[in-house]
């Protein structure tokens, strides 16, 4: 061993046969990442989790986006260089072993060359599939390491959103199609392929990458003021920042000729005086909304005759209240009252099943003690009124539709409003002010089931009265009164509450903040039935 | 005459030429660290201790030689 003849040569050809094995694996490795690499497209990545996890009803496909490296890629590289690696020592024994092993035994006459041949070979191999095995390692790695940065950095971040979502009750809810969603999809806007899972996840942790190569940012908080929202279900357009900002959906509902469209315009004319009094931006985000309001607050403002709404059309406004990342998305809805006749239509009324609040409308000159006291009195105001029909039957319809939809009435608000007040007051009938005044002179006017079963099934439920006609906010009668103790209640920021226009003081009392028109000591006093709950 | 359009594959997108930057260096540095070692040289010296039989005999020779 010790002989210079010997070790030398065979230390050069050991030398030799490792740095064969190390290129034979560096070929392999720049033809896998590099000349020929296997690219795992988006497309692809999407067909095999479809395939991995196949898609129930209602679900979407995963998003077409660039994964994360160390979630496939990754595997991928490596595949393709083993692959290699073996393509490469299949091709470097492909002849020897022919000649050793197959088709020439006389080579084995000169019997210490193929053994050496062998050895060099073998020694090669091994050198490239160690290399082979380092570079697996490192990859593993790295993918671990990523993998566990990135993985509880995404649950961490995706606590968060839901958190915020709760909170702020952020949620997506179209006007075409009434879906609700707890974030929309967003579409890229470049390609417009709708993204529909936008959270932190194996498509990225702050930024996602579009297969078109558009960056979107992750988190709906962020998104939604990035690019267009869109309805999961329909597709349509929404506002900009659904699904970062607050979402308040608040139905009218009541019969025929109760005044549901003029109560809804009246509502919004007041908030939107509060709002321009407290200098808080109120927009309408879109254009159809923006139709509505100006043709409904004009009618409301010159004090005209609001139109019977159409038994086809379905008024659904959107405003914005506030600007910007710290704005409020305010969804009113009405109908015409036959729809409510025959409430258990699946499509017509789903506005009801996904809303906040609800407000009954409910019209006092369809009471047969007022219409009967008119007729002592004065009938024109009778003739002025329109009147509906018995204001039980429709919310025995309402609250039928929502148990057979399985919609929690005990998880939202009533406002009882009682319509036309400034008619009633006109014709010299006497109404009460405040919550429970009112509903106990409901009770007595022959509205008993409504009085008492309500409270039961809803959380909360409050009774107001309102005016027909333009009325100050802050006033007796104020139609903004209902809506404000709705989105108060969901946690929308209002300014304080308009003052009363007969305080001389000027200053908003805080005991009107319910629209009760009770003082907070009176309030105090009457105990748990002014509330109501 | 009708061309058929060309479908260009996608562009490599940076995070995967980055990720496989960073685990091919790794992969190089980890590769000759370890011929470093094997030769007697850088920071894996227990592989040189290994084929030590081999590089002292090589040793004797030349001090014989």
């Amino acid at each position: 061993m010790n002989n210079y003849h010997v070790t030398y040569p065979v230390a050069i050809l050991a030398a030799c046969a490792l740095a064969l094995g190390v290129v034979l694996f560096s070929v392999a490795f720049v033809r896998a990442i590099a000349l020929d690499p296997d690219l795992v497209t988006p497309g692809t990545d999407q067909d095999e989790q479809v395939k991995a996890h196949p898609i129930g009803p209602g679900e979407f496909k995963p998003d077409i986006a660039w994964p994360f490296y160390p979630f496939r890629q990754s595997r991928a590289d490596l595949e393709l260089t083993r692959a290699n690696v073996s393509a490469n020592n299949a091709a470097l024994w492909r002849r020897p072993a022919r000649v050793f092993f197959h088709s020439s035994i006389g080579w084995w006459i000169v019997f210490p060359i193929p053994i050496a041949v062998m050895a060099f070979l073998l020694l090669a191999t091994l050198a490239s599939w160690f290399c082979h095995l380092v570079y697996a390692i490192v990859n593993a790695v790295c993918a671990w390491a990523s993998l566990a940065v990135l993985v509880p950095a995404a649950a961490a971040l995706r606590a968060a959103e839901r958190w915020r979502r709760g909170r702020q009750l952020t949620q997506a809810a179209c006007m075409q199609c009434f879906h609700v969603t707890p974030w929309p999809a967003y579409q890229c806007p470049t390609c417009q392929r709708p993204h529909h899972d936008i959270r932190p996840g194996r498509l990225g942790l702050l930024l996602r990458r579009c297969q078109c190569g558009t960056h979107l940012p992750t988190m709906a908080s962020r998104t939604a003021w990035r690019v267009t929202p869109l309805c999961k279900r329909c597709g349509a357009p929404l506002p900009k920042g659904m699904g970062a900002v607050r979402d308040v959906r608040v139905p009218v509902f009541g019969d025929i000729s109760a005044g549901k469209t003029r109560f809804l315009y009246a509502s919004l004319n007041s908030l939107m005086r509060t709002a321009q009094r407290a200098g808080l931006d109120v927009s309408f985000p879109d254009q159809d909304s923006r139709d509505l309001s100006e043709f409904g607050l004009s009618v409301v403002q010159s004090g005209r005759e609001t139109a019977k709404t159409s038994t086809n059309t379905q008024v659904t406004l959107t405003c914005r209240l506030g600007a910007g990342r710290r704005s409020q998305l305010i969804h009113l809805f009405d109908t015409a009252g036959e729809h409510f006749r025959s409430a258990r239509q699946p499509d017509t009324l789903r506005f009801l099943d996904d809303s906040h609040g609800l407000v009954y409308v409910l019209d006092p000159f369809s009471l047969e003690v007022i219409r009967m006291q008119l007729a002592d009195r004065d009938g024109s105001a009778l003739d002025l009124a329109n009147a509906a029909s018995d204001p039980e039957l429709t919310y025995d319809e309402i609250m039928s539709r929502l148990r057979d939809s399985g919609v929690p009435a005990s998880t939202q608000l009533l406002a009882v409003v009682v319509s036309k007040a400034d008619l009633v007051r006109s014709a010299g009938i006497n109404l009460p002010t405040g919550s429970a005044a009112i509903a106990q002179w409901l009770r007595d006017s022959g509205v008993h089931n409504l009085v008492i079963f309500a409270p039961r099934e809803f959380k909360e439920v409050r009774f107001f009265t309102v005016a027909s006609q333009h009325e100050q906010p802050g006033g007796r009668d104020d139609p903004g009164a209902p809506l404000r103790w709705l989105l108060t209640s969901h946690g929308v920021r209002l300014p304080a509450d308009p003052p009363d226009p007969g305080s001389s003081s000027g200053r908003a009392d805080p005991a009107r903040a319910d629209g009760s028109g009770h003082h907070r000591a009176e309030q105090v006093s009457s105990g748990p039935a002014e509330a109501w709950s | 005459m009708t061309t058929t359009p060309v479908k260009t594959p996608p562009r490599t997108p940076p995070h995967v030429v980055a990720y496989r930057s960073v685990t091919a260096t790794i992969t190089v540095l980890l590769l000759v660290s370890f011929g470093s070692g094997l030769a007697g040289y850088g920071p894996f010296f227990p592989l040189h201790s290994l084929v030590n039989p081999v590089t002292h005999a090589l040793h004797l020779d030349r001090i014989q030689g």
